[in-house]
């Protein structure tokens, strides 16, 4: 286990350098900061020049990528073309949390909903929940996240008032942070909530359909212990793996839902330093992503090993 | 029926459990009768499909749902009537006074919770058995089962032991709360030769020991003959013979019994070729009328293509449904 935990780990790295590489060169092809930070009309080579050389950008590609990599390593990636500060501090204090709260609601969300509404509807298949989950699951993978957000917005907040319309407002310290907090996670978790809820489901029909659930049943157990206890944590081993396949499919819907409702995120902050060409910020928060990606995946390869005694890594 | 003396411990009577698909009722088990006493091994024969499983499955009220339904009939267990039970009641049953054994070891066993777990699991539900005093019982079950090391296989998992070895624990659990009576739903088929002598070795130590009532349901004759002491021949969804085992081999009645103890190859006897059955297995879901047995039958007459052989019975424990038997046999 430890030895494929660093193999792991080095494969990680790899995985990263590559990441970085390839999102420096992207973020070169998307555009010029030239055009997008300077005012056009007024401007003057001179100014350009200037530009250029104070942000490193008159120099041959690999020796900017030099810079950007040494420095990364040292934990610094760079300063934000448009607001003149560095990014770390950007990116990472002050949006990042934002983005990981949002993130973690919505599994939570899709999880504590999906995986029960799946277990019932398996129990009895073409049954209310069965009916009523299928169309909660078509609809929540069909529905584009900006129209099932303006849709919340308008029943929960113009029509009922029950919720603000945007923004993170106090944070979950108050009560009045958590109102914030539920209408941007359940439309983020519309999309992953339907596909932890269709794969829990068809992955305990096959449970309860096998020879050791019939077992359990002739030892007397009740049914509630042969389903939640026995036929779950087998059903669990496939869903495990679509969940964490959610994420990344999560972090790329939290850039419309922050937008739609001003979620101070890395979603939004993505936006606005694409429309930039805020060279730094842009590689920061897509390098922050794929470290985070990564690590999840690692998760889960040893939560497999806890949830099934069959893996063993070598 | 005789099931009136106290030492029958299973008296089924008359039992019927259809089967309601989209392309008509399939009459698995139709009209079923037959006991078992304290202590006795029951074999129950017959070709695959003729409704060995679903009797069995019907006994401990496991029949697939929603097409299955058992629809008429008695089955009683020390004299309560396990049919008129409801579901809480029925799981104190199963695995305490009833215990099954099923076909296929590889798959009987949930792979991701350990051996111990799951011999322990019916002790602590049924007899609130906790602690190191569940823990010991556990090992005990094990070592009873011959498991080799047992305090150390505890804490393995069903895929690091053999199908062998998984079939002596699912036999561990069935026998883990001293149950009355164990139903072993062809527990060899799915293992090696020499180990399904072994484990039926076990079986039958294991029964004398705890003077446990067995039903061994198996269409090989040979583990009959070697286990069992009545044998029951079912035949599309009913018995058509039953008799004491060495009655069975040497005084078969029935032109299917005939005919199945035919088809078995014996050691030391220079056969050209096995006698085996014509036709098709009867289709549970369209039977023709009369005895099922009919179309196979070398000796059917008109009687046989009309009516259903009422029940006859030829001595004390030896019952055939044929109308070729008369009263006083006929060989």
């Amino acid at each position: 286990m430890q030895r494929y935990l660093i193999r792991r780990f080095l494969q990680s790295l790899v995985t990263i350098f590559g990441v970085s590489v390839v999102i420096f060169l992207l973020t070169r092809i998307g555009g010029d900061p030239v055009d997008t930070m300077l005012p056009q009309d007024r401007i003057t080579p001179q100014d350009i020049a200037f530009f250029r050389e104070k942000f490193g950008l008159d120099k041959p590609l690999p020796v900017q990528y030099g810079y950007f990599a040494a420095n990364a390593l040292k934990g610094d990636l760079g300063r934000s073309y448009q607001w003149d500060r560095p990014v770390v501090e950007l990116v990472v204090v002050r949006r990042f949390p934002a983005t990981l709260q949002l993130a973690a609601a919505t599994m939570l969300i899709a999880i504590a909903v999906g995986l029960p509404v799946g277990v019932l509807s398996a129990l009895r298949p073409g049954g209310f929940m069965d009916r009523f989950g299928k169309l909660f699951a078509i609809m929540g993978q069909c529905v584009p996240h900006f129209w099932a957000g303006i849709m919340l917005i308008l029943l929960f907040s113009v029509v009922l008032g029950l919720l603000p319309t945007s923004g993170r407002g106090p944070g979950l310290g108050h009560l009045e942070g958590w109102k914030y907090l539920l209408m941007p996670a359940f439309t983020l978790s519309s999309f992953s909530m339907a596909a932890v809820m269709r794969m829990t489901r068809s992955s305990m029909l096959d449970v309860l359909d096998s020879e050791y659930i019939k077992l359990l049943r002739l030892k007397g157990l009740p049914e509630s212990l042969v389903v939640w206890k026995h036929a779950l944590r087998n059903a669990a081993i496939p869903v495990v793996t679509l969940a964490a396949l959610q994420v990344p499919i999560l972090l790329h819907g939290s850039v419309v839902v922050e937008t739609v409702f001003a979620w101070p995120g890395i979603g939004l902050l993505a936006v606005q330093a694409i429309t930039k060409s805020d060279y730094p910020v842009v590689q920061a928060i897509v390098l922050y992503t794929a470290v985070l990606v990564v690590a999840i995946n690692l998760a889960v390869d040893v939560l497999y090993a806890y949830l099934d005694p069959r893996i063993r890594y070598e | 029926m005789s099931g009136t003396a106290d030492s029958v411990l299973l008296d089924v009577r008359d039992l019927r459990t259809h089967f309601f698909t989209r392309y008509g009722v399939a009459k698995a088990v139709d009209g079923v009768s037959f006991h078992v006493r304290e202590g006795e091994t029951l074999g129950l024969v017959g070709e695959s499909g003729c409704g060995k499983t679903v009797t069995s499955l019907s006994i401990v009220r496991m029949v697939p749902r929603p097409a299955g339904r058992i629809v008429g009939g008695e089955v009683r267990l020390a004299g309560e009537n396990l049919l008129e039970m409801d579901e809480k009641e029925m799981q104190r049953v199963r695995g305490r006074k009833v215990a099954m054994i099923l076909q296929d070891p590889m798959m009987s066993l949930d792979p991701v919770f350990s051996i111990g777990e799951q011999v322990a699991e019916p002790i602590r539900w049924h007899q609130k058995v906790t602690g190191s005093a569940l823990w010991e019982h556990v090992v005990s079950m094990l070592r009873l089962v011959k498991i080799p090391a047992p305090d150390v296989r505890v804490r393995e998992f069903p895929h690091q032991m053999s199908g062998g070895m998984r079939q002596r624990i699912v036999g561990a659990i069935g026998l883990s709360c001293q149950p009355r009576l164990l139903i072993a739903d062809e527990p060899t088929t799915s293992l090696d030769v020499t180990i399904q002598g072994q484990f039926l070795q076990l079986l039958s130590e294991l029964k004398e020991q705890r003077g446990l009532s067995m039903i061994l349901i198996t269409h090989n004759l040979g583990i009959v003959a070697w286990v069992c002491d009545r044998v029951a021949i079912m035949y599309a969804g009913r018995i058509v013979e039953t008799a004491p085992v060495v009655e069975i081999f040497h005084r078969p009645q029935h032109p299917y019994t005939q005919a199945l103890i035919g088809s078995v190859p014996r050691f030391g006897q220079r056969v050209r070729r096995l006698t085996a059955i014509e036709g098709q297995p009867a289709d549970v879901r369209q039977l023709p009328p009369g005895c099922s047995f009919h179309p196979r039958c070398p000796h059917a007459k008109d009687v046989c293509r009309r009516e259903y052989p009422p029940e006859r019975a030829l001595g004390p424990q030896h019952r055939v449904s044929c109308w070729l038997v008369d009263g006083q046999g006929h060989d």
